[in-house]
């Protein structure tokens, strides 16, 4: 793909020789679309994450990555109180010397881009004492002051609950289509999947991956054999939209010969 | 280090740089050579403690620095007692007063020779300390943000060792300051490190220097100032340790 801002080429990783996580794993991903990685645990979607970010090195394969990034990690540990204020300016770490202190038009920035996410009160408050999904959006504002074009999200929406999900997903989907950022995001949530992003990535097994558009992709079959869970495809009108979504389905509780 | 607990006293440095002080005396070496060696033996120290810790945990931050570091301190604590068991009894007496830390020879060449290390490695850990607000951060996060991680951290050891070497060369080994003065100035000016290095700086020398004013003028001994140190900030860590449980060490 010409436009390709990430492309990788019969990928792999082994943590240890011959037992491969993954392998021979191909795909590109587009300037401004949203591309879902999904797996189970255990199938190496951060180890890829990490191949991307340039944090680790493929066993094999080829990884081009065109652009500025910036990384969403799933958890965040601070050691410390700092502010929102003081999480957002280290975004600017790329643009502020070696030996340099951030300057004031590095704090305006910070200032500014924490009032585009509605977060401007909480600039003094300590990052700790915030929601998930505030906590999410400050670090969303931080990796746009580092002026990043890739946006690398590990499991945006795991620790949140349902509004708070929605608030995520909804920026996801502003960041792409209205900031033309790029955007990379492992998940747990197929129908998140299905709901903003452009392109999804099954990781089916050692070499086997499916790459598709998600409303093709995300198939009750596919699925299926992803989790090892049964998955249904509904549809359904509300509001004056036509709803597609996924649901899993529950075996009955104490039914499973496997426990 | 993404641990508050971890200073000097922990992570093997001063008992590394208190091993190269006392072998630089066993051989009758010039103060130059002391703090040399007191350098050397610091950030042999500190490499130590966190190869064992990337063997065992392979991190190099957290738990298993610290317990790293009590082991490879352990160690160099056991060597120096060695190096004191075969020294003659009047360089003996030496040792053991340098080592209980003391202001008592001080002078304007012992000065000289903290300053330029002190100035030297101080000036340039000030251009770094919006940076220490990085390392904060998880590994993988702060290098996403364009840090490299492993060279700033070898670089601020370096540097940190390098103050220290030149402190225990001059004044022996004067623990508690670095893991009780940096807890308390980040109660007063928060935890960014723009504030927070020049405030720690500013506090530690008032601190030493206050405690070993008053001490001198209650007492009409000479009570070494590392004995001080340790008397007094036990408590001072204990209540700190108390008072930031509820929040924890580590915020997420």
């Amino acid at each position: 793909m010409a436009d390709a801002v990430i492309s990788f080429i019969h990928l792999g990783h082994a943590y240890r020789p011959g037992r491969w996580i993954f392998r021979d794993y191909s795909a590109d991903v587009a300037r401004g679309e949203v591309f879902a990685l999904l797996g189970p645990n255990g199938r190496g979607k951060t180890t890829l994450l990490k191949i991307l970010l340039r944090a680790l090195k493929p066993a094999e394969g080829q990884v081009s990555v065109k652009g500025q990034f910036a990384f969403v990690p799933q958890l965040f540990q601070v050691s410390f109180d700092y502010s929102c204020l003081d999480m957002v300016l280290m975004g600017r770490a790329k643009k502020v010397g070696l030996f340099s202190q951030p300057s004031q038009k590095d704090e305006e920035t910070a200032l500014e881009t924490l009032e585009r996410f509605g977060m401007t009160d909480y600039a003094a408050r300590p990052f700790h004492e915030l929601s998930g999904g505030q906590r999410q959006l400050v670090i969303f504002a931080r990796a746009l002051v580092a002026e990043a074009d890739i946006l690398i999200l590990d499991e945006p929406t795991s620790a949140l609950d349902l509004k708070n999900q929605t608030l995520i997903l909804d920026w996801i989907g502003r960041l792409s289509r209205n900031e033309g950022l790029t955007i990379v995001m492992t998940t747990h949530h197929p129908h998140h999947a299905l709901a903003v992003a452009d392109t999804a990535l099954l990781m089916l097994g050692e070499a086997n991956h499916i790459v598709g558009q998600p409303s093709e992709v995300l198939t009750e079959d596919n699925l299926t054999a992803l989790y090892g869970v049964a998955m249904k495809r509904v549809s359904f009108e509300h509001g004056g939209r036509h709803i597609e979504t996924l649901a899993y389905v529950l075996p009955p509780i104490g039914a499973r010969k496997d426990l | 280090m993404r641990n508050p607990l971890v200073g000097p006293d922990l992570v093997g440095v001063t008992s590394g740089a208190a091993l190269g002080g006392v072998m630089a005396m066993f051989f009758d070496w010039p103060p130059v050579g002391v703090i040399g060696l007191a350098f050397v033996g610091g950030l042999g120290a500190m490499v130590c403690t966190f190869s064992l810790a990337k063997l065992a945990g392979g991190r190099s931050d957290g738990i298993p620095v610290i317990l790293a570091g009590i082991f490879i301190g352990a160690f160099f604590l056991a060597c120096v007692g060695l190096v004191q068991f075969l020294a003659p009894d009047w360089k003996l007496t030496n040792m053991v007063y340098w080592l209980l830390g003391s202001f008592v020879g001080a002078d304007p060449q012992k000065v000289y020779m903290l300053a330029i290390p002190t100035l030297a490695g101080g000036a340039i850990l000030m251009c770094l300390r919006w940076r220490l607000n990085l390392l904060s951060l998880g590994d993988l996060d702060a290098a996403s943000l364009g840090v490299n991680v492993t060279l700033l951290r070898w670089g601020l050891i370096a540097l940190v060792s390098l103050i220290v070497a030149a402190q225990v060369s001059v004044s022996g080994t004067i623990g508690w300051i670095g893991l009780v003065v940096p807890h308390c100035a980040r109660m007063l000016v928060g935890p960014d490190h723009r504030r927070l290095l020049p405030a720690s700086a500013l506090l530690g020398g008032l601190f030493i220097l206050g405690l070993d004013d008053l001490t001198r003028s209650i007492v009409q001994a000479e009570i070494p100032v590392g004995v001080l140190t340790a008397l007094f900030g036990t408590p001072i860590i204990c209540f700190l340790f108390w008072k930031t449980q509820s929040k924890g060490w580590s915020i997420d």
